[in-house]
């Protein structure tokens, strides 16, 4: 058998959490220190791990170096929603949080989470603890370990949705770390003396980088699995879960000039019944834990580790390990990874209003003031709130006497009815990129907006308002809002600049290919319009955008297709 | 090639020159070759410099004088790291060819060491689209700027890291190699531009460079104390009758955007001047009235400027009488009386008879006001005779002399507010802020304050506390003590309004305490929480440290408001002596005051 990661050459990462104290490291400290809005070095790294990244005003930067004052630091903070479910209540409490610490926005993630950025360090502790309050964590939605784990939010299509989503609850409590020190730092619990840490499987260390685990229900794949470490497909016979095809390896970071590193989508290699999930879970990350290079960052994630090794040594390892075969994938069909918008009636007579969020900010600006929106809903609604993976909200569970003031309250503030809108921006997802974000390259979030608006002028022009072309953006090729999933997908190179990339299938199975470098956006425009000229008058029937360009060779296939094992 | 004319560029005398030349001329091509090849040789071997070589033919002694390569300075400015790993390993390579390194990234370097160094190595990457990394912006800009020294004392070579992908391909390399030449460095080295698979070509440009290191060291070594800065003295003396019109050089306001106050960091050229001075010391300026208030003063008065006044100054116009000699704002008591005397005025005569009314009408009235409100016919020089001569306003100096040198740098908090209907400023603050930019000229000249000095022995620990613009002498003492390199125990105490817009010069405190030169500082932000926090309650906070630093015969300063300020840290000091010492009220009072005759408690507040 061939040997386990060498553990010499470690990188900083490693030493830091080796020596943290499971997690620990000085934050207590950190936090105290007045002269600095920053954590101590090594903290930065280790307070991912309970939910926030230290991060700061890329806007105000220069500004602030003249006038001798430090960064202006503020940290994000993630909270954790197994399947993007919260109540009204936590809807509120959540509002209310990114007003008093925060910068007065919620960002609802591609991974069904809640962000508030903007937030100062000495406003860190009160807005954890206010999260807890209302049950909800931010434990262990960044760092080294499992993050929120993703389910299909759209309920009202299957009757095995409910236990899906209990099971994504269920696999997301079980990878929690188990380390004390979050409670210990955050909400004031005390260590009790004379109990060690234990850690039975992450060990002190942790993994070698993030875990992304992800469950899907045919044929929607609006959670994008394939872009997971792990993931589990659903099977279903008879309304009842059958067992989940296991996929694994996917993972869409890269690094610009660093050839080894590369978005990659998860194979399909066997079947599980249903009561072996956290079984199989557990056996994964527990290789990935054993295997996973801990000496570049750049590698490690699991899709390296299978393809340093291969994906028969990593099956054989499994199946080893478990002391049982998986069983053949089972067939399965993904039909789209969007959101469908508006009322739609779940199997249980009630309601679930799809709402687009344009890139997830739930934020109040003048004649849209969605956020106020949402938390006036928040105080009358009694179903629930889902965040899809695509960014958006589905407001769950309303009676039929409640749609019309559900309706009337997004009217009267301007949140624009769904039917004016294309299906160009509809698809639109961007990560937050600037002025927060360090690792941003270019503008995401707050430009993309504008750049379908130019888009849109010939969209319209050639009758395709009504058409999902999915198109993504992202700051840099880490790839927060998956554009290499997206149909027309766009990475920030330098301001202003951006990699245009083409010809991902609609449903989330293939991957993008690189069309042209570095363009600024009247080359984007001049790019595209001839291929959505072409597109509206030589497409096939029901053929996606993605497929089109692919047909017509305007792009190369991408070279490795994802796999479904025999 | 001609032998004669390269020599003469050489580091010898006619006289060398005269004698290599024959020596060498007559040798072939492969003899030279040869013998450079020797002397670079020599180079390695370890003796004691000598740079005399004038009455020594260096070709007729075998014992030719062997010179120690000069020490290499590398700077890099990285953003992924690849630059500074690069710098590494030059300097890892340098030492094991027996050169000596001083490694620092750009961030950190003091440019004021420029003027120390004799081979410069750049390793700088480029950022975005022909931007400089974070890290090398300061020093980017400071070369490109007014500021920028004469670098003619400097050998240098860069390494350009980039993308050449981009259309900007290692623009700040570019940028580096062509300043650096233009502030009249020596390229010992051509750039080396790298793309993204950089290894080998970074290689060869570090062996190119350190070869040329290691050969031009000799000429280097003579190129020593050329650096000695003279300050022209003219023979004037400046003080306040003839203050020195002073250039200023930088303006900064340190809040940032959003913050309710407005503080200015001002450096000002002392060049030519003679001006010495110590931190401590305070700086006198001279301000000027706002042209829109003197407008407005003329308006009620019925005057064009025209007119002409009899002055402390001369016969002048009235308008630049109002602008330069006689101040407009605020109104004092002075002005009062002698308008209420003028004008026989009986309501300000009222005001006048009574101390407390008299404060009451003077807060937030101008001379405007006055005149608007008890209007009178005057004759201009009535008019004149009723203002307050131009004053200086004295400012605690925030610089020393050893760190900047030619510089003075003033800490100036502005003074702006709206009473009786319009928004007015401070005098000499408002003259600062909005009437005087860099290039332009400011009066000033030198305030000498004996009774707020570092301690005269190095060792003694120093407490200080200067919230808001009373940090201004503390900035002085840090770069007093960091360029004596003395290392003393030093406990900042500072305050303002708010952490993120008001800490007023925060890089470089965090620089000071990550250098050891500052041991201790404390913070206190009085609007970041319901509950107003100042300086003073830090020292409480911190009672027992700061009582034991006294016993160990600390010296404690207090710098800024005396309104308020001084009084609440005054208490706070009586409060930790009486709790830490266990001693009555008395007693602790008692401690102060020996504090006091001792030269141990000073105080700069206004």
């Amino acid at each position: 058998m061939e040997k386990k990661f060498a553990q010499d050459n470690l990188s900083e990462d490693e030493h830091i959490k080796d020596k943290s104290d499971f997690l620990r490291g000085t934050i207590k400290e950190s936090l105290q220190n007045r002269l600095t809005g920053a954590l101590d070095t090594d903290d930065v790294k280790l307070i991912k791990y309970h939910g926030s990244y230290q991060q700061y005003d890329r806007d105000l930067e220069s500004e602030r170096k003249q006038k001798k004052l430090e960064p202006l630091y503020q940290f994000m903070v993630r909270v954790r929603a197994a399947g993007g479910l919260t109540t009204p209540k936590q809807w509120l409490a959540l509002d209310k949080l990114s007003d008093e610490y925060g910068n007065g926005t919620l960002k609802l993630t591609s991974r069904q989470s809640f962000q508030f950025h903007g937030i100062l360090k000495r406003g860190l502790k009160p807005t954890i603890q206010a999260v807890n309050e209302v049950l909800l964590s931010t434990l262990a939605t960044c760092g080294d370990v499992n993050r929120n784990v993703m389910c299909n939010s759209n309920p009202y299509q299957s009757l095995i949705h409910k236990e899906v989503y209990g099971l994504a609850g269920e696999i997301s409590n079980y990878f929690l770390p188990k380390t004390t020190a979050y409670h210990e730092i955050w909400l004031n619990k005390e260590k009790v003396a004379g109990t060690p840490d234990f850690e039975p499987l992450y060990h002190h260390t942790y993994l070698p980088r993030k875990f992304k685990i992800a469950l899907a229900i045919p044929p929607n794949n609006e959670i994008d699995i394939f872009a997971n470490d792990l993931g589990f497909i659903a099977i279903e016979e008879n309304n009842k879960i059958k067992g989940f095809n296991i996929c694994v390896g996917g993972g869409l970071g890269s690094t610009f000039g660093n050839e080894t590193t590369y978005p990659r989508l998860a194979d399909v290699i066997g079947f599980t019944p249903k009561e072996k999930v956290i079984e199989v879970a557990e056996t994964v990350i527990a290789i990935q834990r054993d295997y996973g290079n801990r000496s570049d960052r750049r590698l490690s994630r699991l899709k390296h580790t299978i393809d340093d090794r291969g994906l028969e040594w990593f099956v054989n390892e499994l199946n080893t390990r478990l002391g049982w075969k998986l069983a053949s994938p089972r067939s399965y069909q993904f039909i789209s990874n969007g959101d469908k918008y508006g009322w739609l009636k779940g199997i249980n007579n009630k309601w679930f209003y799809t709402l687009f969020v344009e890139h997830g900010r739930v934020k109040n600006e003048e004649g849209y003031s969605l956020k106020k929106a949402l938390s006036e809903i928040a105080y009358i609604h009694k179903g629930d709130f889902r965040l899809t993976g695509n960014q958006n909200l589905i407001i769950g569970n309303v009676l039929e006497k409640d749609k019309k003031n559900i309706e009337d309250i997004l009217k009267k503030n301007g949140v624009k009815d769904h039917s004016k809108l294309t299906g160009l921006r509809k698809s639109s997802m961007a990560c937050v990129a600037l002025g927060t974000c360090g690792l941003a390259f270019a503008e995401s979030e707050r430009y993309l907006p504008s750049l379908i608006d130019k888009l849109d002028v010939i969209i319209r022009k050639n009758g395709l308002e009504e058409n999902e072309i999915n198109i993504r953006m992202t700051g840099c090729p880490n790839n927060c809002a998956r554009s290499s999933l997206g149909e027309i997908g766009l990475v920030g190179r330098a301001i202003g600049r951006y990699n245009l990339y083409l010809g991902a299938s609609h449903n989330g199975d293939r991957l993008n290919s690189l069309y042209k470098e570095m363009l600024s956006e009247a080359d984007i425009l001049a790019e595209l319009e001839p291929i959505i000229v072409a597109y509206a008058q030589e497409r096939d029937m029901e053929e996606s955008f993605g497929n089109f360009v692919i047909r017509k060779e305007i792009v190369e296939k991408t070279i490795r297709p994802l796999q479904v094992l025999k | 090639m001609d032998l004669k004319k390269g020599l003469e560029r050489g580091p010898f005398n006619d006289r060398q020159t005269e004698k290599l030349s024959n020596a060498l001329s007559e040798l072939d091509s492969g003899q030279l070759y040869w013998l450079s090849g020797y002397f670079s040789g020599l180079n390695y071997v370890a003796s004691t410099v000598s740079p005399e070589l004038d009455n020594q033919t260096i070709v007729s002694t075998t014992t030719v004088t062997e010179v120690k390569p000069e020490k290499i300075n590398i700077l890099f400015g990285s953003h992924t790291g690849n630059s500074e790993a690069l710098a590494k390993n030059l300097a890892a390579q340098a030492k094991e060819r027996g050169v000596e390194v001083d490694i620092s990234d750009m961030a950190s370097f003091k440019t004021r060491e420029l003027k120390n160094i004799k081979n410069l190595a750049v390793v700088v990457s480029t950022h975005g689209l022909g931007e400089p990394p974070v890290q090398a912006e300061d020093l980017h800009k400071y070369l490109h700027g007014k500021k920028a020294p004469n670098l003619s004392h400097v050998n240098f070579s860069v390494l350009g890291l980039g993308d050449s992908s981009y259309v900007d391909f290692c623009q700040t390399g570019k940028d580096f190699d062509t300043i650096l030449e233009k502030l009249g460095a020596k390229r010992l080295a051509p750039r080396q531009d790298c793309d993204v698979d950089y290894e080998e070509e970074a290689e060869a440009w570090q062996k190119i460079f350190l070869d040329s290191i290691v050969r031009t060291s000799e000429e280097v070594s003579n190129l020593e104390n050329l650096n000695d800065v003279i300050a022209p003295v003219n023979g004037i003396k400046y003080d306040k009758k003839k203050p020195f019109e002073a250039t200023i050089l930088e303006k900064i306001n340190l809040n940032a955007t959003g913050s309710s106050k407005e503080t200015i960091h001002l450096e000002l050229d002392l060049a030519g001047s003679g001006i010495t001075y110590e931190p401590g010391d305070a700086l006198g300026v001279y301000g000027s009235n706002s042209p829109k208030l003197v407008q407005a003063v003329l308006e009620a008065t019925n005057f064009d400027g025209k007119e002409n006044v009899i002055t402390h100054k001369g016969e002048k116009k009235l308008l630049e009488a109002l602008t330069y000699d006689y101040e407009l704002t605020p109104l004092s008591k002075t002005t009062l009386s002698k308008y209420a005397e003028l004008t026989d005025n009986l309501r300000l005569n009222k005001i006048l008879s009574n101390s407390a009314p008299v404060l009451e009408y003077l807060k937030g009235r101008d001379i405007l006001d006055l005149l608007k409100e008890e209007p009178h016919k005057l004759s201009p020089n009535e008019l004149i005779s009723v203002l307050r001569k131009n004053t200086p306003r004295m400012y605690s100096i925030a610089s020393s002399q050893k760190a900047v040198e030619d510089e003075v740098h003033l800490l100036v908090s502005v003074v702006r507010y709206n009473a009786f209907g319009r928004n007015k400023e401070g005098h000499c603050s408002s003259t600062l802020a909005d009437r005087l930019e860099v290039d332009d000229k400011v009066k000033i000249f030198l305030d000498k304050n004996s009774r707020f000095k570092l301690p005269k022995k190095p060792d003694i620990p120093i407490i200080m506390v200067g919230p808001g613009t009373g940090i201004a002498p503390f900035r002085a003492f840090m770069q007093q003590l960091e360029v004596s390199e003395k290392r003393t125990p030093s406990w900042l105490f500072f305050g303002d309004r708010n952490f993120t817009t008001d800490f007023l010069y925060q890089t470089e405190w965090q620089q000071y305490l990550k250098e050891g030169i500052l041991t201790k500082a404390d913070v206190a932000f009085s609007r970041d929480q319901t509950h107003k926090q100042y300086v003073q309650h830090r020292m409480l906070e911190n009672g027992k440290e700061l009582y034991n630093w006294l016993e160990s015969g600390a010296h404690f300063y207090v710098c800024g408001d005396a309104k308020n300020m001084a009084k609440d840290v005054d208490l706070a000091l009586k409060q930790i002596i009486q709790q830490q010492g266990g001693v009555t009220l008395e007693k602790a009072e008692e401690y102060i005051k020996n504090l006091q005759l001792s030269n141990r408690y000073q105080a700069d507040i206004y």
